[in-house]
């Protein structure tokens, strides 16, 4: 299946491509600070499909978050992006604030990783989740509510009625993170995202989470982008995956071929550091070295300074995204990993 | 007490700020921030310039606060007679008083300070090193004293005790080691629970050892920029008491005991009034444009 | 809420003793009395006068007494306004103290909120520098400077207002004092202000309230807005002090028949009474508005309102 979706860089996915919800062409994000420029996210290119569980997966640093804060055009103060963002053909990079309210929250929706934070501390959680249908949807007060109540029943909330009036801090952590996906759901986004969502949780927590975004990619037509730097949590979960580093994309496969084929080093070491039921955790290794420095990216490939296998050409020259085989994209000058 | 509380919260929340830095090459970086920030640096000068004014300026004068003219009554500030600062309505020389001013001021400002410093540094550090029952305690004296309108009591203080330099010192000094003695507990409790203080003990090292190599480089910076904070806090009160005529006394005189003659006489001679009010005014500026320079210097984040 | 409100009341009452205690022994550790300065008066006349304020009693009896008495509501006759009972004094200073305070602590939080919004939202731009640089202007002039400057331009140059005299609190008296006790509070609360607000803005619920497609004015007043204003209620405790504080050299000043006169007074004569019975309406005052000022400050933020 997976084989059949358009790729970047392969062939520019048209607009009468009915499955395709977004098109991200060439985003480039860039902070300017005191120190100088920083460029957080370098031409990033990536087409989301209906029902499509696609996966970003990076160390912290690497461009993750500001890739998807750009598209919502929710970037700080000093942070500018360029590119292309079409959703269902309409651009929404640098739009209006009125227009970006109007997609937000409705047809793009996200949810953040730190939901202590992420919730108004003096906000009932029930007002907080009705008033986004009562923005988007003009609902009245009744209607919003039985909607929300409904969504709440939805994510697995116990006794929505009275977790109505409670305020954030009185929920547990994972009972916050399911509030956040279910103020996220209510207007049945065409693209979720969900940035970190399980990081801040303990692990039985963590999976039930999973389960419930899994539950989601399988029953529902939207198109969930998961960020994590965990590629545990996109095994059961994507269809595909994009692997970052230092604000570049540098592979992007089926979730399976990545898994069981990659075709870059970073990709390896990531994979050797999951933690695997055949393996002591003691053999657990990180990949060695520092994440590159935003503000002074080496011309050549970024991640020479911590490759096993780089070779005179890496330090000089930028490996180009390309196409590894059908379907399976690498930023590498090695044809093979040995 | 308003001048007391006023800041009160601004000064908080500097304290914790600054209180985050640690460490010793941390120091040299902090100075070398302090040293880029052209306000922080230019009150400096102007407040070192103030203070050998406050030392010198009676020499450069051919005036001298004992002498009456009684020719030159209220005369505005000229370049003639040497009344550069003009005359006061019993024809004293300006340019002196308000010099011999600021050296009570600032002397005040410092003296008082140290009171409170001394006090404030010795409970909050008592509290929070022993903490538990003691520190509660303690603390809750604290609590109940920040309740009191204590404005009031330093002014019934030097009402019924006479009014008298010394009691103005003590009094306001022992009025403004609340805030310091939460700060620099804080601070103490927070480094009693770092590791590297654990490990001091873990090893065998006296309680006295503990406080001199971990919790006084800890508290230095927080009370360094509550101390620049503080003397214009406690000038301030001075001020507003020599203004009610409760502070100092004729024929010694103050910033406030001459802003207070100022107003009595501001129509027939503002400058009395505007000239000791500005000295006072840009003595204040300067402390806070030194204080919040050294907070920022000494936590870099917080900003 | 009821159990917070009454164990505030179980600290505010000790804490109202000790004041009482404080300024009655105070007062009488001191060598003299309140007769000393009329030296003119016969020994006998002095011993008849000091026993008929209890003077000639052991402190701590004379304490007893002044506290039976304070129970009953009676404050005790005025010796420096031999006519007056203290009630009597306080009836006429406390309504003045406390228009003029009530008025200054309105125009401060008016203009402080207002400035720090505006600064905030167009920050590091020319308006927020002026406004700004205002502030510390406020902060770093005092009162008792900035009221006669006022009254130099305002009443004898321009002769736009009076300079003094209250005049039943009409408003053209009310104005310049009024600027000059809310102008240091304007100072803190515009910078106060400024401050929360950047610190709000930067949240990220903030972010989470955008990206549900909220417009921002909502995002400002239904999400950031309470947040905002706690630490401004945190500091009405400290800006209530600070005018009744104020309010004592403003009233010197503008030459009002406030508290703050009767206060002065009386401790310059050593009027027991009389000075007992302002610092414990001040007490009172500065203890409740705290008060108040907690109980706003837990409805607005649900987390110290549970514990
Ligand atoms: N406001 C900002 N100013 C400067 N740099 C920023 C800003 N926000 C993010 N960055 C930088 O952008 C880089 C990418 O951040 P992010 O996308 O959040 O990483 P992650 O992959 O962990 O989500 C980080 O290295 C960070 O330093
Ligand atoms: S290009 Fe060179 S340095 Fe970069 S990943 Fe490939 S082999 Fe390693
Ligand atoms: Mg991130």
């Amino acid at each position: 299946m997976a084989a059949t979706h358009a790729r970047p860089g392969r062939r520019p996915a048209s607009a009468s491509d009915q499955r395709t919800v977004m098109e991200c062409r060439d985003l480039t994000v860039h902070f300017d600070t005191p120190n100088g420029r920083i460029s957080a996210v370098n031409g990033i290119s990536f087409d989301l499909q209906r029902g499509e569980c696609l996966g970003i997966v990076g160390e912290s640093g690497s461009g993750k978050s500001q890739t998807f804060l750009a598209i919502l055009g929710l970037l700080a103060s000093n942070g500018h992006a360029s590119g292309s963002v079409k959703l269902h053909g309409e651009e929404i990079l640098n739009v209006s604030r009125r227009r970006l309210d109007a997609i937000r929250g409705e047809k793009l929706a996200i949810v953040f990783q730190d939901s202590i934070t992420g919730l108004t501390p003096h906000k009932r959680i029930g007002e907080q989740l009705s008033e986004v249908l009562t923005q988007h949807r003009g609902l009245g007060r009744g209607a919003a509510r039985a909607k929300v109540l409904e969504m709440l029943e939805l994510v697995r909330i116990p006794e929505a009625e009275k977790r109505y009036r409670m305020y954030p801090h009185e929920f547990s952590g994972g009972m916050r993170q399911r509030v956040m996906v279910a103020q996220a759901l209510l207007c049945q986004p065409d693209v979720l995202i969900a940035d970190e969502p399980t990081t801040a949780l303990d692990v039985t927590v963590q999976a039930q989470i999973l389960k419930l975004f899994k539950g989601l990619a399988d029953h529902t037509n939207t198109a969930l982008v998961m960020i994590t730097h965990d590629l545990g949590v996109v095994a059961g979960l994507c269809d595909e995956v994009m692997v970052m580093y230092g604000g570049r994309v540098v592979e992007h496969a089926p979730v399976d071929e990545l898994f069981y084929a990659p075709r870059h080093p970073y990709t390896r070491g990531l994979l050797a550091c999951m933690p695997r039921a055949d393996r002591d955790s003691e053999e657990l290794t990180a990949i060695p070295g520092q994440p590159p420095d935003l503000e002074a990216l080496p011309p050549g490939c970024a991640f020479a300074p911590r490759c096993p296998y780089a070779f005179g050409r890496c330090e000089l020259e930028r490996p180009i995204l390309e196409t590894a085989q059908p379907g399976h994209l690498k930023a590498c000058h090695l044809e093979e990993l040995p | 007490m308003g001048f007391l509380t006023q800041r009160r919260d601004r000064q908080l929340a500097a304290m914790q700020a600054a209180g985050r830095t640690v460490g010793r090459s941390l120091w040299q970086d902090a100075t070398r921030r302090f040293l880029s920030n052209k306000v922080a640096v230019g009150s400096v000068i102007v407040l070192l310039l103030i203070s050998v004014m406050a030392v010198f300026a009676p020499l450069l004068s051919p005036h001298t606060m004992e002498d009456f003219y009684w020719e030159y009554i209220l005369v505005p500030p000229t370049l003639e007679n040497g009344h550069w600062f003009g005359t006061d309505s019993n024809g004293r020389d300006m340019f002196v008083r308000t010099f011999y001013g600021a050296r009570v001021s600032l002397t005040i400002g410092v003296m008082t300070t140290a009171v409170a410093l001394v006090i404030g540094v010795t409970w909050g550090s008592v509290a929070g090193f022993f903490g538990g029952k003691i520190d509660n305690f303690m603390m809750r004296i604290v609590d109940v004293l920040y309740a009191l309108p204590l404005l009031f009591f330093i002014i019934i203080l030097v009402t019924v005790f006479g009014r008298n330099i010394y009691l103005v010192f003590i009094g306001i000094g022992a009025v403004e080691w609340l805030t310091m003695s939460r700060i620099v507990r804080g601070q103490t409790l927070s480094v009693k629970q770092k590791e590297y203080v654990e490990a001091a003990r873990a090893i065998g090292l006296s309680n006295l050892v503990i406080v001199r190599r971990h919790v006084v480089p800890n508290i230095v910076g927080p009370v360094i920029v509550f101390v620049t904070l503080l003397i214009p806090t406690t000038i301030l009160v001075e001020s507003y008491l020599s203004f009610l005529g409760l502070g100092v006394q004729e024929p010694m005189t103050s910033w406030g005991t001459l802003i207070s003659q100022g107003a009595a006489n501001i129509d027939t001679g503002p400058w009395l009034l505007l000239i000791p009010g500005t000295f006072l005014a840009i003595t204040l500026f300067c402390f806070n444009f030194i204080g919040d320079g050294l907070r920022d210097a000494l936590d870099p984040e917080g900003r | 809420m009821f159990s917070f409100v009454s164990r505030r009341l179980a600290v505010a009452l000790p804490t109202l003793l000790v004041v009482i205690a404080g300024s009655f022994f105070l007062m009488r550790a001191a060598p003299g009395g309140p007769f000393d300065a009329d030296a003119q008066l016969e020994p006998e006349v002095i011993e008849n006068l000091r026993a008929a304020y209890d003077l000639d009693k052991p402190v701590t009896e004379q304490f007893m007494l002044y506290m039976a008495r304070l129970l009953r509501g009676d404050f005790g006759p005025s010796i420096t306004y031999a006519d007056y009972t203290v009630t009597e004094l306080l009836a006429i200073g406390l309504p003045v103290s406390v228009k003029l305070g009530l008025t200054a602590i309105v125009v401060a939080l008016l203009f402080g909120c207002l400035m720090g919004i505006i600064s905030a939202l167009n920050r590091n731009r020319w308006i927020d520098y002026v406004t700004m640089s205002i502030a510390m202007t406020g902060f770093a002039v005092p009162a008792f400077v900035v009221a006669p400057v006022l009254t130099l331009v305002f009443g004898l140059y321009l002769k736009l207002l009076p300079i003094s005299g209250w005049n039943d609190g009409a408003l053209q008296n009310m104005v310049l004092p009024v600027i000059a006790l809310a102008l240091p509070q304007i100072a803190i609360l515009s910078r106060l202000t400024r401050g929360s607000m950047l610190e709000v803005m930067r949240q990220n619920y903030i972010r989470t309230a955008r990206a549900k497609g909220l417009p921002e004015y909502k995002v400002v007043a239904g999400h950031a807005l309470k947040a905002v204003s706690l630490p401004l209620v945190s500091y009405l405790g400290p800006a209530i002090a600070g005018i009744m504080t104020g309010s004592v050299i403003i009233e010197q000043i503008f030459g009002l028949p406030g508290m703050g006169r009767y206060f002065i007074q009386g401790a310059l004569n050593r009027d027991y009474p009389l000075v007992m019975g302002t610092v414990i309406v001040y007490a009172t005052a500065i203890i409740l508005l705290n008060l108040l000022a907690d109980v706003i400050y837990g409805y607005l933020d649900p987390r110290v309102r549970r514990e």
